[in-house]
C-alpha cells in the first residue's frame, strides 16, 4: 500500500510538461511558416520586378538600335541632298514603322514589345534641314498598354 | 521520455532553421530590390550621357576603377560607395560606331557574396554632330 | 508521529519543487513563443516598409515614365504628369502619396486626390535633365534617377 502510494503520488507528472512543449512547438512551427511565406511573398514581387526592369531596358534596346538605323538615313540623306525622297523609302522599309510627312521634315512612329501587355512607344521627329545641328527631336518615348494608347482613362465631368 | 525529448529537439531545430531562412531570404530581397532600383537609375542615366564615368559620377557621385572595358564598383548594403563593398557593381560597355553616331551598350551585374544579385543590360545611342531632345 | 510529520514535510517540499520547475519551464516556452513572434513581427514590419518605399518609387518612375511631359510641382513634393489631355498630379499629403486625374485645362493644384502608398516624404529634383526621386518611409528610403519629360 505504501509502494502504491509512492508510485501514485508523482506529483507534476511528464504528460503536462509534454503538452506545454507541444503547445510551444505548434506556436512556433506557425510563426516560422508565416515568415517563411511573408518572405517568399517578398521574392516572388522581387523577382517580378527585376523581370519587367530588364524587360523593359531589353525593348529600350532595340528601340535605340532602330533609331541609329533610321539616324543613319537620315544622316546619308543629308549628305546626298536627297532626303526628303531617300528617307521615307529606307525608313518604310523597317518592319512596324510609319512615316508621316510634316512640314518640318517627317515624323517616325514605332512601337516595341516589352510584354505582353506593354509596349514601347517611339515618336521621332527628323528635320529635312538639321535645327540647330540636329537631325532628329525625340517627341515621344515612353511605355504604353494599347487600352489607352489613343484615348485615355474616361473623366468624371462633375455631372450625376 | 527521451524520445520525446528527441523529438522536440529535433523540432525545435527544424523551427529554428525555418526562422533563419526567412530572415535570410528577407535580406537578399532587400538587396536585390535595391539592385534592380540601382540598375534602372544607372540606365536612365547611361542613355543621356552615353558615359559610364559620367553616370558613374551622377548615380553614386564617385568614380569606379576601370580595367580594359570593364568598371568597378563597390557599394553597401546601401549601394552607396564603400571601400568595405557589401556589393560589388560591375559594368562591361561594348560600343558600335555607326556612321551618324554610336550605340553604346552595357551590362551591369551586381554581386555579392561570389553570385549574382542582378543583371541587367541596357543601351544609349549618342548620335554625332547633334543630340536628341525631347519636345 | 514524527515519521509521518517528516514525510508529509518531504512530500510538500517535493511538490513545489515540481511546481517551481513546471512554472520556470512554463516562463522559458512562453519566452520562447514571444521571441518567435517577435522575429515574424520584425520580418513582416521591414517587409512592409521596405517594399513600400521602393514600391512607390517604381510606381513614380513608371508613371513619369510612360508621360509625355513632366512638371514638379510644391517645391519637389509632387509632380504634374501629362499625357495627351490628361494630367495625373502626383503628391504627398498627410503620411501618403495621393493621385488625382484630371482634364489638362484644370488647375493643378496637390489636393483631393485618392491615397495610393502611405509615406512619409517625397522629393523630387530636376538636373541636367534627369529627374532624381526620393522616398522616405519610416526610416527606410528609395531613391530613382529616370530621364525628365
Amino acid at each position: 500500500m505504501n509502494e502504491k502510494k509512492n508510485n501514485s503520488f508523482s506529483g507534476f507528472g511528464v504528460g503536462y510538461v509534454s503538452v506545454m512543449m507541444i503547445f510551444a512547438v505548434i506556436c512556433l512551427t506557425i510563426l516560422a511558416v508565416l515568415s517563411f511565406q511573408a518572405a517568399d511573398s517578398g521574392n516572388a514581387l522581387t523577382e517580378r520586378n527585376a523581370a519587367f526592369t530588364a524587360e523593359y531596358y531589353a525593348a529600350d534596346a532595340k528601340a535605340k538600335q532602330l533609331l541609329m538605323e533610321l539616324d543613319e538615313a537620315a544622316f546619308a540623306g543629308h549628305q546626298s541632298s536627297f532626303f526628303e525622297d531617300d528617307f521615307p523609302a529606307l525608313a518604310s522599309g523597317y518592319d512596324g514603322v510609319s512615316v508621316t510627312p510634316v512640314p518640318e521634315g517627317f515624323r517616325v512612329s514605332y512601337d516595341t514589345a516589352i510584354n505582353d501587355r506593354l509596349s514601347l512607344s517611339s515618336e521621332i521627329m527628323f528635320y529635312t534641314t538639321p535645327l540647330n545641328g540636329r537631325r532628329y527631336d525625340i517627341v515621344k518615348w515612353g511605355s504604353s498598354s494599347p487600352d489607352t494608347q489613343d484615348s485615355g482613362p474616361a473623366l468624371w465631368d462633375g455631372e450625376f | 521520455m527521451i524520445l520525446t525529448l528527441l523529438f522536440f529537439c529535433i523540432s525545435g531545430a527544424v523551427i529554428m532553421t525555418v526562422f533563419a531562412s526567412a530572415a535570410g531570404r528577407m535580406q537578399k530581397n532587400d538587396l536585390t530590390d535595391n539592385a534592380v532600383l540601382c540598375a534602372q537609375s544607372c540606365a536612365e542615366v547611361y542613355s543621356v550621357t552615353g558615359s559610364v564615368e559620367e553616370m558613374a559620377m551622377t548615380v553614386f557621385g564617385s568614380s569606379c576603377e576601370k580595367v580594359e572595358s570593364t568598371y568597378r564598383i563597390g557599394l553597401d548594403r546601401d549601394f552607396r560607395p564603400s571601400d568595405s563593398a557589401a556589393v560589388v557593381l560591375i559594368l562591361n560597355e561594348k560600343r558600335s560606331d555607326g556612321g551618324s553616331g554610336t550605340l553604346g551598350s552595357v551590362t551591369a551585374e551586381f554581386i555579392h557574396n561570389d553570385s549574382t544579385l542582378y543583371s541587367l543590360t541596357f543601351s544609349a545611342y549618342i548620335p554625332d554632330n547633334g543630340g536628341e531632345s525631347d519636345e | 508521529m514524527k515519521k509521518y510529520r517528516s514525510k508529509n514535510l518531504s512530500d510538500v517540499l517535493g511538490t513545489a519543487a515540481g511546481m517551481i520547475l513546471f512554472l520556470l519551464f512554463t516562463v522559458c516556452m512562453l519566452v520562447m513563443i514571444a521571441v518567435g513572434a517577435a522575429t515574424y513581427s520584425r520580418i513582416n514590419d521591414g517587409f512592409q516598409r521596405e517594399f513600400t518605399s521602393s514600391a512607390a518609387v517604381r510606381y513614380l518612375s513608371n508613371k513619369m515614365r510612360s508621360a509625355e511631359s513632366c512638371t514638379i510641382i510644391e517645391n519637389g513634393n509632387g509632380a504634374a504628369l501629362k499625357n495627351g489631355s490628361i494630367v495625373c498630379i502626383i503628391y504627398c499629403g498627410d503620411d501618403g502619396l495621393y493621385e488625382k486625374t484630371v482634364s489638362a485645362t484644370a488647375a493643378v493644384t496637390a489636393e483631393g486626390g485618392d491615397r495610393i502608398f502611405a509615406l512619409d516624404r517625397l522629393n523630387i529634383t530636376e538636373d541636367k535633365g534627369l529627374l532624381h526621386i526620393s522616398v522616405t518611409v519610416g526610416e527606410d528610403s528609395s531613391d530613382a534617377i529616370i530621364r525628365g519629360g
